[in-house]
């Protein structure tokens, strides 16, 4: 069970890193823009 | 029939506030076609059930346009065939600044355009309301209204004007040839045509009262923006600031650093063991801790640029700085930039669109990161707990503090030195000049503040903050793996080294063990590739993956005792830590900025050149720095 858990939320953590890093780049600023 | 409505006014005449009031949620954001200007277009319901279309045009003075976004204004309103060329214009007037305000609204008339003025601060007004009939008369029968953008007052008598939308011919202000690029002379004597023609006309207005600049600004400002005093007042607040940061975020830091590590400590105790549960207090539990220790100082940050801003600080700050940038190739707008570069460069970046002068503003563009952003906070705040004293001189100066300041100090002298060899490499024929207002000082508005405050936090700690944590994860699981078997662990090796991680560090270490750093600083400066603030995240992970630790002990002891296994010393020495915060200083680790930048400069040419010379800087200089001190 914990072995599967950590898997999942390994995979979950770098899918979030690969999408964030290689499609979304603007993102991360967006919302202090409005300054 | 008015249905096609554009909005058009100076910066910050509550022209934003208003089309929030009108579109509500009904708003649409693109791009005006061929330009990086940001377009916002919403629909709203006329009393009669029409529906309206309103364009948010950006901010400008006046139609002889200077910036890209002043240009946009002038192009649509100057073209009848253009697409988005409105019915009406609805200028928004802020009253405390009401000559320079209804310049443009002179000119729109003056190109037949039909044109309503919405006054706006009205409370602002220490004297009595200004009455629109008299408005109306002395302007030749242009309606003027009064609207409140925050309680929505005077919204529904907009509405049912645009909705009767009963226009009626105006003369003309000033018979000056309206067109489109005025060169600066023409520009100019127009602009003091319509101002006088405006001060002679309010002087119809018997309910206007002048308000007589208050004497408290004009004797603050003979200091504050005085040649010499005002750097050296302004030198003065940036110091306090950062020494304010310190003191007073030390105390809820350590909060929030002891209840993470009890946190982490109570899982294991009541968790079955597994690598599930390694993975919770050794992965999840430090990577949100590393993130959240770092808001006290966000905020205190944030909150005094918001003070400088509310009382009018900043404009002044504009202002003296003008002086000093012109000689780097940067202009006194260029500023403002490179301040709120101090919180991040994204927006930093984008807000260059003010500067009009496009050699100007590539090279604000160019030097804005290395004015060191909120992502490098956490990394040097950890570097410096670690190698600089806690010590005072004169018993009131923390060496701690002055550190910081410093590093702070060394990106602003490294943009001016950057900028100054630019502006001889980068060709312009185009001359500028800075125009700015001085709004009276006054006391800030706390709630302002507390608002701006909240976003930023929010944006930290959700933006910057999921990414942290993710990496974390994904670092911890290079680092628990792959697992060491009986003989290396009878061998005495550790975990850590052994691990994928562990592995890649060493295998690139040699290229920053001149700088002085072991394979653990090699594998977070990789880490902190795409994003500064990871390195901090990479720290707690390697510090407590699979290490024996004592379990009390926090990020700062365990990196405090660690000893770098080549030269035998602590790993963290005065010289190392240095030259590690002299190269986060000049890197340009941050993969947003880079798309920016792309994204302004519209091509791949001027990111690369950036990355190059300034990772170019940070190696050299760290490698300078680490040779200096040890």
């Amino acid at each position: 069970m914990q072995v599967v858990l950590t898997i999942a939320v390994i995979v979950l953590a770098l899918a979030y890193v690969v999408r964030r890093l290689f499609f979304k780049k603007k993102e991360s600023c967006e919302s202090c823009e409005k300054r | 029939m008015c249905t096609k409505i554009a909005l058009v006014g100076s910066p910050n005449t509550a022209k934003t506030s208003l089309f929030n009031l009108l579109t509500g949620m009904n708003q649409q954001v693109g791009n005006f076609p061929g330009v990086t200007v940001e377009k916002h277009w919403g629909k709203f319901n006329l009393p009669d059930g029409r529906v309206a279309e309103l364009l948010d045009l950006p901010g400008a003075y006046s139609l002889n346009a200077y910036s890209e976004e002043e240009k946009i204004v002038s192009d649509i309103l100057h073209e009848r065939n253009h697409e988005d060329f409105p019915e009406l214009v609805v200028v928004t007037v802020d009253v405390t600044n009401i000559e320079r305000n209804l310049v443009i609204l002179t000119q729109i008339s003056d190109l037949n355009i039909p044109v309503i003025g919405v006054l706006t601060m009205n409370d602002m007004l220490a004297g009595n309301p200004i009455n629109t009939n008299e408005m109306s008369k002395a302007f030749n029968g242009i309606p003027f209204l009064k609207i409140n953008g925050r309680t929505g007052e005077g919204k529904n008598a907009l509405l049912d004007f645009i909705s009767a939308c009963q226009i009626q011919p105006v003369e003309e202000f000033i018979s000056f040839p309206l067109k489109k690029n005025l060169n600066l002379a023409e520009a100019r004597r127009d602009a003091e045509a319509r101002k006088s023609d405006i001060v002679r006309r309010l002087t119809e207005v018997p309910s206007f009262v002048r308000e007589s600049r208050d004497t408290f600004t004009t004797k603050v400002d003979k200091i504050l923006v005085h040649p010499i005093f005002g750097y050296g007042i302004f030198s003065l607040v940036l110091f306090l600031i950062f020494q304010f940061m310190f003191v007073i975020s030390a105390i809820p830091m350590d909060w929030i650093d002891s209840i993470f590590l009890n946190f982490s400590q109570f899982l294991q105790g009541k968790l079955p063991e597994g690598i599930f549960t390694d993975l919770l207090t050794q992965g999840i539990v430090p990577g949100v801790g590393g993130v959240l220790v770092f808001v006290p100082q966000i905020a205190i940050l944030f909150f005094f640029i918001g003070v400088l801003e509310e009382t009018g600080y900043m404009t002044r700050v504009v202002f003296i700085m003008d002086r000093l940038v012109r000689p780097f190739g940067l202009n006194g707008r260029s500023v403002v930039p490179l301040v709120s570069s101090a919180a991040c460069a994204i927006p930093a970046i984008l807000s260059t669109r003010v500067i009009g002068n496009p050699k100007e503003r590539l090279i604000t563009i160019l030097v804005s990161p290395l004015i060191s952003c909120s992502a490098r906070i956490p990394v040097f705040v950890l570097l410096i707990y670690l190698v600089i004293p806690n010590t005072y001189v004169f018993g009131f100066i923390g060496v701690q503090g002055t550190v910081l300041f410093a590093l702070y100090a060394l990106g602003v002298i490294g943009a001016l030195l950057v900028a100054m060899v630019m502006n001889k490499f980068i060709r312009s024929n185009e001359k500028s000049f800075l125009l700015l207002e001085m709004p009276d000082y006054r006391r800030p508005r706390w709630k302002n503040i507390l608002l701006n405050l909240k976003e930023k936090v929010l944006a930290f700690v959700f933006d910057a903050g999921k990414i942290i944590l993710a990496i974390s994860i994904v670092l911890w699981a290079f680092a628990a793996f792959p697992k060491l078997n009986e003989e290396q662990t009878a061998q005495g090796k550790s975990q850590i080294e052994e691990s994928y991680l562990g592995q890649a560090g060493k295998t690139i270490s040699p290229v920053f063990a001149p700088l002085g750093y072991d394979w653990k600083m090699t594998v977070s400066l990789l880490t902190s590739f795409a994003a500064r603030e990871v390195f901090v995240g990479t720290m707690a992970t390697l510090y407590s993956a699979g290490e024996n630790f004592e379990e009390d002990e926090s990020l700062l002891t365990r990196m405090r005792d660690d000893i770098n296994l080549q030269t035998g010393k602590p790993a963290y020495s005065m010289a190392s830590g240095l030259s590690l915060m002299v190269f986060y200083v000049f890197a340009m680790q941050c993969m947003a900025t880079f798309a920016a930048v792309k994204r302004e400069t519209k091509s791949w040419k001027w990111p690369l050149i950036q990355m190059g010379y300034m990772g170019f800087m940070a190696y050299t200089l760290a490698l300078l720095t680490f040779n200096l001190f040890s």
